[in-house]
């Protein structure tokens, strides 16, 4: 006998069986297609929205930060199959790396962006190594105790995190150029921290979306398919896991270090509340794509921000519509404007080329 | 001396009371096709993965083209050239056919490389196209996988084996399922693939592989029972006795 294995869509989510005829009609011959580069192009216009529509500054940027920490880790939620939860780890030791390089160091923000990241590459090299020993559920409660057991460090480092303080006065970083130097004070000159971080946001999506192009990232959605195939073809299947898991990770720290250099402060923040967050906002963008958890994290800022504006529990609301749109559309809102271009037209165009 | 590419001897496995497996030798020459057969239960699949190195045999040695690989891990031993096709089908489901078998095209010369994207790489795409084409799945290139017809999927799961250029492929009853049509064509698609590449191939339809083997072991309970050409095998009453009755 044969198992029959058709009762997921194209993008990985899974379909309940007697799936609709919506659904029905997706995983029917062809699948959706697939943007690559172009997702670039996409969230260079989504930063061009932000930049323009969103009044508050910090909130801009910090837009950018959190779609680039969602984009990373759906590497290994959507590409990988492997659902951290302690995506918070790196981001907010990533924060301290930066924030403590730019106290005690030096403030070129290069080597503190760099610390951040190198650092977090590390870290997320040991933590990997241990998590990946487990699959499944398993694996995302070693990566949430690890993050537990990260936050508790912060808590009882007091000389070198500032414990419940947290690091606060981080110097305003400088940045170096060919010819110039710029202060990337963004308080006062907000517009010129939101381009730099422009900048390296997106250089850093375009090198994802290398990785999930490249052969390793294919291998890596192979693995998450069937492993034992993926040995099968004569692969190593923890190693590209957590090369994955490092990548995710420093990207994380990455994108942690930008964010201490935009409060100039690093603190303790719930470590199951961010990891959970993130999550939250690859779901809610679509695991299907690296653009998709960026519109993610845009969408969860804009709810939070608006809602907690009127309610203080807003948070109960942000977790209802999680809950209606994982339930309505487990494809996510990226995967939901994907599947409502007009299809037919679409196969057409396909089949002529 | 022949020049033998699979050498197993005395392998031996039990699961609890089962011995699954029992003191069974197989020589196979670089070339040949070699065919396994027995009742359901017998050994076969298990036989597959004590060579294969999913299972490790609790006595025996496995020397494949003149090295011990017994006890190593199923992925080093696909990179030393043994391929293995599913008796239940096993490939990449929500992958389009073309990306399920350059996975497995690209693992020879391109597996961790992570700095350029694998459409850009010509060698691969074209190694993937060719195997397509052999295999006959081209024209559903783009298709994803889990819409295949099941004869289509058995067919997919032996192009993943084959596309990563064995030198031994072994196929667990590669036509389970199918239509005599498609049972058919499969044969033939083997007998072809066998003039380059070394099979041994499991199989529950006798008759199939009668005129395509070079050799068949007859399993039973774990146990070698006969070993020989087609004819020989065909016509012998132990044979015949365990396939009418379905014991000894
Ligand atoms: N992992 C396992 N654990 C326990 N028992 C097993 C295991 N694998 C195989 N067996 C038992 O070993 C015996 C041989 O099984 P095997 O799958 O090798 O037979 P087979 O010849 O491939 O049969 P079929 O024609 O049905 O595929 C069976 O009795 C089976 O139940
Ligand atoms: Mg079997």
């Amino acid at each position: 006998m044969t198992e029959v294995t058709a009762a997921n869509a194209p993008d990985g989510t899974p379909t309940r069986g007697g799936a609709s005829a919506v659904t029905v009609a997706r995983v029917r011959g062809r699948g959706p297609a697939r943007w690559t580069w172009g997702q670039l192009g996409l969230l260079v216009v989504l930063a061009t929205v932000v930049l323009f529509t969103v009044p508050n500054p910090s909130l801009a940027i910090g837009m950018l930060i959190y779609g680039l920490w969602a984009s990373g880790l759906n590497l290994l939620v959507g590409y990988g199959g492997l659902v951290s939860f302690g995506h918070a780890l790196p981001f907010m030791w990533g924060g301290y790396a930066a924030g403590l390089v730019l106290l005690n160091v030096t403030t070129s923000v290069w080597l503190a962006l760099f610390m951040a990241a190198a650092s977090m590459a590390l870290l997320s090299l040991v933590v990997g190594a241990v998590c990946l020993r487990r699959t499944e559920v398993y694996f995302s409660m070693l990566t949430l105790a690890f993050a537990q057991l990260g936050f508790f460090i912060a808590l009882q480092w007091d000389s070198v995190t500032g414990g419940d303080d947290g690091l606060a006065g981080i110097p305003v970083p400088t940045l170096w150029l060919p010819g110039t130097t710029l202060e990337l004070n963004s308080l006062r000159d907000p517009l010129t921290f939101f381009l730099f971080t422009a900048v390296v946001v997106l250089v850093t999506f375009a090198a994802l979306i290398l990785y999930t192009e490249s052969p390793m990232g294919r291998v890596l959605q192979a693995i998450r398919e069937n492993e034992e195939r993926a040995r099968g073809c004569g692969y190593n299947t923890r190693l590209v896991q957590l090369v994955t898991f490092v990548v995710a990770g420093t990207v994380a720290g990455l994108a942690g270090g930008l964010f201490a250099m935009l409060n100039n402060f690093v603190g303790l923040q719930p470590y199951w509340l961010l990891s959970g967050g993130v999550l939250i906002m690859v779901i809610l963008g679509g695991r299907s794509s690296l653009f998709g958890p960026f519109l993610g994290a845009v969408v969860y800022l804009l709810l939070e921000t608006t809602l907690s504006q009127y309610y203080a529990s807003w948070q109960l609301f942000v977790g209802a519509i999680f809950v209606v749109c994982v339930l309505a559309f487990p494809q996510g809102l990226w995967g939901l404007v994907i599947s409502a271009r007009p299809r037919r037209l679409l196969s057409k165009v396909r089949r002529r080329r | 001396m022949t020049d033998l590419i699979l050498r197993a001897e005395n392998l031996d496995r039990s699961f609890g009371g089962i011995h699954a497996v029992n003191d069974v030798s197989l020589e196979i020459p670089r070339g040949t096709l070699h065919a396994i057969i027995g009742p359901n239960g017998s050994g076969k699949t298990t036989l597959f993965n004590l060579i294969t190195g999913h299972t490790h045999p609790s006595s025996g040695r496995v020397e494949f083209d003149g090295q011990d690989i017994t006890g190593m891990a199923y992925a080093k031993v696909a990179r030393k050239g043994l391929a293995k096709s599913y008796q239940i089908t096993t490939v990449f489901p929500l992958l389009t056919v073309f990306e399920n078998v350059r996975i497995a095209a690209q693992a020879a010369a391109h597996s961790y490389v992570f700095w350029r994207p694998a459409d850009g790489i010509k060698a691969v795409t074209r190694a993937t196209e060719e195997v397509l084409e052999r295999i006959g799945l081209a024209a559903d290139r783009d298709v994803i996988a889990s819409n295949l017809s099941h004869g289509d999927q058995r067919r997919l799961d032996l192009a993943i084996a084959l596309a990563t250029s064995p030198r031994l492929l072994l196929l667990d009853e590669p036509t389970a399922g199918m239509s005599p049509t498609e049972t058919a064509a499969t044969v033939e698609l083997v007998r072809e693939l066998n003039r380059d590449v070394t099979i041994l191939m499991i199989e529950h339809k006798m008759d199939v592989i009668f005129d395509i083997a070079t050799t068949i072991t007859v399993l039973h309970q774990g146990k070698k029972l006969f070993e020989g050409a087609p004819a020989e095998v065909k016509s012998h009453p132990l044979v015949q006795e365990v396939y009418l009755t379905g014991s000894l």
